[in-house]
């Protein structure tokens, strides 16, 4: 059946065509695809026209005839040849009021570019997805499916395959970023907040940044118009990039935004829309901040501000009261200040650490959100702190035989903001799961991602990283 | 070189044949020696390619051959018209033998078996064969489906696809065949006249002088680097010097076609402007009016009637210029010559400078 189609192909010939070229030597295969390309290039310009000549009803394609070609185009999508006419089709507007297109015609161009069997211009694709809802929705799935829930991914590659995809760019277009938006809302709560998602929502982030500079000098849509729900103070604070201010100012613009946060969520339980989840997810879009919080409170050797602490409490489980997030706050506290003793000890051993990080009243167990904020202080701890270095790699190596315990070198850098079925005990977090390793990767990588963004002169830190980092992966 | 040019000639032979019902009599064995010949010479294509001598001399080859096939009409068509030809020359053959009915069943099945062996089976090269058979499959089907969907033509466009892409093939040949020799040109060009039909020749003529200089003529190819440079619009030249030099088709040009796309073309070639406007003062000396019926009419039926005289001036005045104004001033200095006079009807050239006046 299909072979004889494809004969057929073979068999029957243009007459008119046909003669004149054989007269001159040629056989069909010499002027197939140059009509092709002539008859392609007469319906382009034949769209074109018709769009330049608006009103004119004489030369106006006729709707019916947009309509049919664009039907006809569907099986034929994938031929180089076409790309002119589906690019043309996509960016014509007729003057219908509802679509001329055939559905099918945005459902055959969309597989195409995902597949990258076609190779169309941004503004094409923009075209599609704007007029093409499913479409749209399709691409992010696909691009979820590709970074999300395929093999693990490090962030360069996860930064490829974004800027391939062309949804950040495309999300210039609001209408676009809200729906992309709305998508990895829709992920986040029903992975419980998961850190693949997490990672993935902020990389997507830091292209449409990107994308949204250069695209316009005189920013083409109101910020107001990509985060509605935000005050405009709050989003214009995070878009700054923490690389424009100055390493030891960054935790004056960390505590505006963290002081604007708690704000809009305190208000928000007096009953104002959206809910302590709308602020987190607003935050955790920006993982130049997000991450930072930590290393901060880490760093900055004074007293930890109560503003910070906040925020760190907050990004790790926003949906806590205040109560518990008032003891998740005093526990940090009292973290940090065993972590800041131990930062100026010239001798420094995985029990230290353990008890630095492991001391709780009673014995009780954090839950679990807490615990995972500890370990991602002792880890950021291990990559500063020169002692750290020494016995990070016997941590980390040791991992799961140590009898101390402490391990505390595989943590999730990111934030289940939800409860989660994932229970670590601090107490016994050798309890090396595939799953923990698999954080920790993402912590390093994510960390290492950021070093480079923010042009961090940390040689020492850098290269333990790397090293923990391959010593990971490597890992059967 | 000589074995090599005997064994282009026997091939060509084969490619010749398999278009014919000879195919009736080749067995498995003969479509698969049929093919490794086309392979063999694919890769003489390849190799000798970058060497110039080599080159030209299979290339004149080839010319002579083609030069014979001339006459011995269609059928006798081996397809191989130059050196790089040879490139696809595999796909040729098997592309004829998969679209004639009179292969015989046990030599078609060899022929699917030896194009799709099947994965794992070919080698780099058998692909390439295959996926050129494919795209070109499609490319065939796409553009019967625009055509059977009545995509293929534009009832209100100025560019017919079909004529464009003769008008291409035109200047390609052209100029491969000015490459062999300066004679090519013109015998290629006389021949196509000879043979006809002679309006959709005209038709084709225009449309390569009204090709955009900037775009080679012909489909782009694969293998570009081993294409010859190409001099943008030579072909195009050889065509102006030809019509230039052959008052009969000439005339039959100015007559026949568009009086707008006379003018494009003229506007594009000075060259044939000029003739162009003797021949139009000749068609109107050739007019004389009908005093009963008040109008200029021609002696002959075949004259083209006043208004086809007027709408060619009309299109003229309407282009830019020195178009318009070299239109008029020869129209003046016919009208001067005549005498001069203002009342209608005793000159064709007051007549026209009239009705030019009036329209514009």
């Amino acid at each position: 059946g299909l072979l004889s189609h494809i004969l057929s192909a073979f068999r029957f010939d243009i007459k008119e065509v046909g003669l004149f070229t054989q007269s001159l030597g040629y056989a069909p295969a010499d002027y197939y695809p140059g009509l092709l390309k002539n008859m392609v290039l007469s319906l382009v310009s034949e769209l074109r026209e018709n769009h330049l000549n608006g009103f004119n009803t004489q030369r106006r394609m006729a709707p019916e005839r947009v309509r049919s070609l664009s039907r006809v185009c569907i099986p034929l999508v994938t031929l180089p040849d076409f790309e002119p006419l589906v690019e043309a089709l996509l960016t014509y507007h007729g003057h219908e009021p509802q679509e001329m297109l055939w559905p099918e015609f945005f459902d055959a161009v969309n597989e195409a570019f995902l597949l990258k069997k076609i190779s169309l211009p941004k503004s094409a694709i923009v075209c599609l997805w704007l007029r093409h809802l499913p479409s749209l929705e399709r691409a992010t799935l696909h691009l979820f499916e590709k970074l999300i829930f395929s093999e693990r991914n490090s962030l360069r590659r996860t930064e490829c395959f974004m800027k391939e995809s062309l949804l950040p760019q495309a999300a210039c277009h609001p209408a676009i970023f809200r729906i992309v938006d709305e998508m990895f809302r829709y992920a986040l709560l029903e992975t419980d907040g998961a850190p693949e998602v997490l990672a993935t929502l902020q990389v997507f982030t830091c292209c449409f940044v990107e994308a949204l500079e250069k695209e316009d000098n005189q920013l083409k849509f109101a910020l107001k118009t990509y985060f509605p729900y935000a005050p405009p103070s709050l989003v214009m604070a995070l878009l700054q990039h923490p690389k424009d201010i100055p390493q030891g100012l960054r935790h004056q613009p960390l505590r505006r935004i963290a002081e604007m946060l708690r704000e809009s969520v305190e208000d928000q339980t007096h009953g104002s829309c959206g809910g302590p989840f709308e602020s987190w997810f607003l935050f955790v879009h920006f993982g130049g901040w997000a991450d930072t919080v930590a290393e901060q409170l880490l760093m900055s050797g004074a007293e930890p501000p109560e503003a910070l602490l906040w925020l760190l409490a907050f990004t790790y489980s926003p949906r806590d009261g205040s109560q518990p997030r008032a003891q998740t706050m005093a526990e940090v506290k009292a973290v940090l200040g065993h972590l800041r003793k131990l930062l100026r000890s010239p001798t420094l051993s995985a029990r230290d650490l353990q008890a630095a990080a492991g001391e709780r009243p009673g014995g009780a167990t954090r839950p679990l959100a807490c615990g995972q904020l500890i370990r991602h202080l002792l880890l950021n701890f291990l990559l500063w702190a020169p002692a750290g270095h020494t016995i990070a790699r016997e941590v980390i190596s040791h991992h799961g035989h140590t009898q101390e315990g402490t391990v505390p070198g595989r943590q999730p850098r990111a934030a289940p903001p939800l409860p989660s079925p994932r229970l670590v005990l601090c107490e016994h977090p050798m309890a090396q799961t595939e799953e923990t390793a698999r954080e920790t990767i993402g912590f390093l990588d994510q960390t290492l991602d950021r070093w480079d963004r923010l042009c961090m002169e940390a040689p020492a830190s850098r290269r333990l990283a790397r090293e923990l980092l391959t010593e990971l992966c490597t890992r059967p | 070189m000589e074995s090599l040019s005997q064994q282009l000639e026997r091939f060509s032979e084969v490619l010749a044949v398999s278009r014919t019902a000879h195919v009736r009599s080749w067995d498995p064995a003969t479509v698969r020696r049929a093919l490794q010949w086309a392979r063999y010479l694919r890769h003489v294509y390849r190799r000798f390619g970058r060497h110039a001598g080599i080159r030209l001399a299979l290339e004149r080859r080839l010319q002579d051959r083609w030069r014979r096939e001339d006459g011995s009409g269609p059928a006798a068509f081996s397809g191989l018209t130059n050196f790089r030809a040879l490139g696809h020359c595999d796909l040729l053959l098997s592309q004829r033998l998969l679209g004639n009915r009179a292969l015989g069943d046990a030599a078609f099945r060899c022929l699917l078996q030896q194009l799709c062996p099947g994965p794992g089976v070919q080698d780099a090269e058998e692909e390439t064969l295959q996926d050129s058979l494919a795209l070109l499959a499609r490319r065939r089907a796409a553009v019967h489906l625009l055509r059977a969907s009545g995509l293929g033509e534009n009832p209100a466009a100025r560019r017919d696809p079909l004529v464009e892409t003769q008008a291409e093939l035109l200047l390609r040949r052209l100029q491969e065949v000015g490459e062999a020799g300066a004679e090519g040109p013109r015998g290629l060009l006389s021949g196509l006249w000879a043979r006809g039909p002679q309006n959709s020749f005209l038709e084709v003529i225009a449309a390569a002088l009204l090709l955009p200089p900037s775009s080679p003529p012909g489909p782009p190819q694969k293998e570009l680097e081993l294409e010859s440079p190409q001099a943008p619009g030579e072909g195009r030249h050889e065509l102006v010097q030809w019509l230039l030099g052959q008052a009969d088709t000439m005339a039959a040009f100015c007559h026949s076609l568009p009086a707008g796309l006379l003018t494009s073309v003229v506007g594009r070639h000075p060259e044939l402007f000029q003739v162009y406007l003797g021949l139009l003062t000749d068609w109107g000396r050739r007019l004389h009016y009908d005093l009963q019926k008040g109008v200029w009419v021609g002696a002959e039926a075949r004259e083209g009637p006043w208004e086809e005289l007027y709408s060619r001036f009309q299109s003229l005045c309407q282009a830019p210029s020195p178009l318009k104004d070299e239109a008029l001033r020869a129209l003046e200095t016919c009208k001067a010559q005549d005498g001069g006079f203002e009342a209608p009807g005793l000159s064709i050239w007051t007549d026209l400078l009239s009705a030019l006046g009036s329209g514009a």
